[in-house]
């Protein structure tokens, strides 16, 4: 059942998404046009037309950063706790596939959307010279992280991983805050709102005390030690993020499965 | 259970068809050659966004969806609320000529006088507590009226 709705998940998303990331490329393109073949010595017209290429390629990185997060809260919102939510819930599916569905989505979006971004970006700096490999930067990169070894390999992985587990946890903070603004009949939104800034301030607390206990959070001198202290703190950060996730989850679910009100 | 709540709870980025294709996705009783062919009897065309849909076309839309289910139970909350009294006859015959002949249906509805022709027996609530329940036959051959002329009389402001 939950393949089926992601299926219908991602149909009701992809028009919001596609014609952006589309958007993005051929911009990035255009602009790597212009600069390939120097068109901004020509004359003012094509000066200005590349101006206004590069003004609107940034409106659509920064418009699809934040249809991610829109698009997260307001297809949670009307098609659980709107009108649709009398089809929703009337589904034979259980309230558990309803909020996995909506997360695996919203997270494969976001992750596009930053997927999309780095691809533009690389649309447009890639040249000869910088995929060459005898370019300093990859040279230098190189013999880095083949001199950290297998700390290397921990701490990339760790980084991937608190990246999207940082993301999940957005997307269930924002689910969870819908939910308790569902609870007020007339001021929804402002409760949500609300409720969203006081469980980001909660994390800081919690954050900034799990950091606080670290002993050696203070960087030591000997390379391995420090990125010993890196993979560590990096690891903390997972672990708080995660009972994070996993208490927004829970607090979602339980309260559309005891408190559901749609009038 | 196959339910149909007053509130119009389409998808408004599907077509007639997807809502279609996303019911017998979900329910194993449902019919999409039925629900074919109750559109065509009602002139909507399948291939219209949902969006574009007038608030009537869309209430018959939702009760194609729930009529076209093999249900042990259809529970209906104002059928015809939406729909224009021309089509109301229409509508109610979809309804009785679509629901398994095993199962039982249960409507919510003000419009009595529309609907009590296919009505077996009655509830009336009052401010949520169950007034009366009687067969329609008995309210007829007791009081000498029709459902909805005792209704009128019961809940006389």
């Amino acid at each position: 059942m939950l393949g089926r709705m992601m299926k219908y998940e991602i149909k009701a998303t992809q028009r919001t998404f596609l014609p952006i990331y589309g958007l993005i490329i051929i911009f990035a393109l255009l602009i790597r046009l212009f600069t390939q073949f120097n068109f901004q010595h020509m004359n003012g017209a094509f000066s200005f037309l590349m101006g206004i290429t590069i003004f609107i390629y940034v409106i659509l990185i920064a418009a699809a950063l934040i249809m991610t997060i829109v698009a997260t809260s307001r297809r949670f919102t009307t098609n659980l706790l709107g009108d649709e939510g009398y089809l929703s819930f009337t589904l034979p599916v259980k309230i558990h596939s309803h909020i996995d569905c909506k997360m695996l989505v919203s997270l494969m979006w976001a992750v596009l959307s930053v997927i999309v971004t780095l691809l533009s970006v690389f649309v447009l700096s890639v040249d000869t010279n910088f995929i060459n490999k005898n370019n300093p930067f990859f040279a230098e990169f190189g013999a880095d992280y083949s001199r950290c070894g297998n700390m290397a390999h921990l701490i990339t992985f760790e980084i991937i991983v608190l990246v999207l587990i940082s993301i999940l946890c957005v997307i269930l903070q924002i689910y969870a805050s819908a939910t308790v603004g569902n609870l007020c009949g007339k001021h929804r939104r402002l409760v949500s709102f609300g409720t969203f800034i006081g469980l980001g301030i909660a994390q800081m607390i919690v954050y900034s005390f799990a950091i606080s206990y670290r002993k050696n959070f203070l960087l030591p001198t000997d390379e391995q030690v420090m990125l010993s202290s890196i993979a560590a703190n990096i690891g903390i950060a997972i672990a708080v993020t995660a009972a994070f996730c996993v208490a927004f989850y829970f607090l979602t679910y339980w309260l559309l499965s005891r408190k559901l009100n749609l009038e | 259970m196959s339910y149909l709540p007053e509130r119009t709870y389409l998808n408004d980025w599907m077509s007639v068809q997807n809502i279609i294709d996303f019911f017998g996705d979900f329910y194993a009783d449902f019919s999409k050659a039925k629900a074919y062919d109750m559109l065509q009897r009602l002139h909507i065309n399948p291939n219209r966004r949902i969006k574009t849909l007038s608030k009537g076309t869309k209430e018959k839309v939702q009760l194609i969806l729930v009529m076209s289910r093999e249900a042990q139970l259809y529970i209906l909350d104002e059928p015809i609320g939406g729909v224009d009294p021309a089509a109301r006859d229409y509508i109610l015959d979809t309804i009785i000529s679509n629901y398994s002949k095993d199962a039982t249906l249960l409507i919510s509805t003000h419009l009595i006088s529309d609907i009590e022709k296919i009505l077996d027996g009655v509830i009336f609530i009052n401010m949520g507590n169950i007034v009366l329940t009687a067969s329609v036959d008995k309210i007829r051959e007791k009081e000498n009226k029709s459902v909805d002329e005792f209704f009128r009389e019961v809940f006389r402001c």
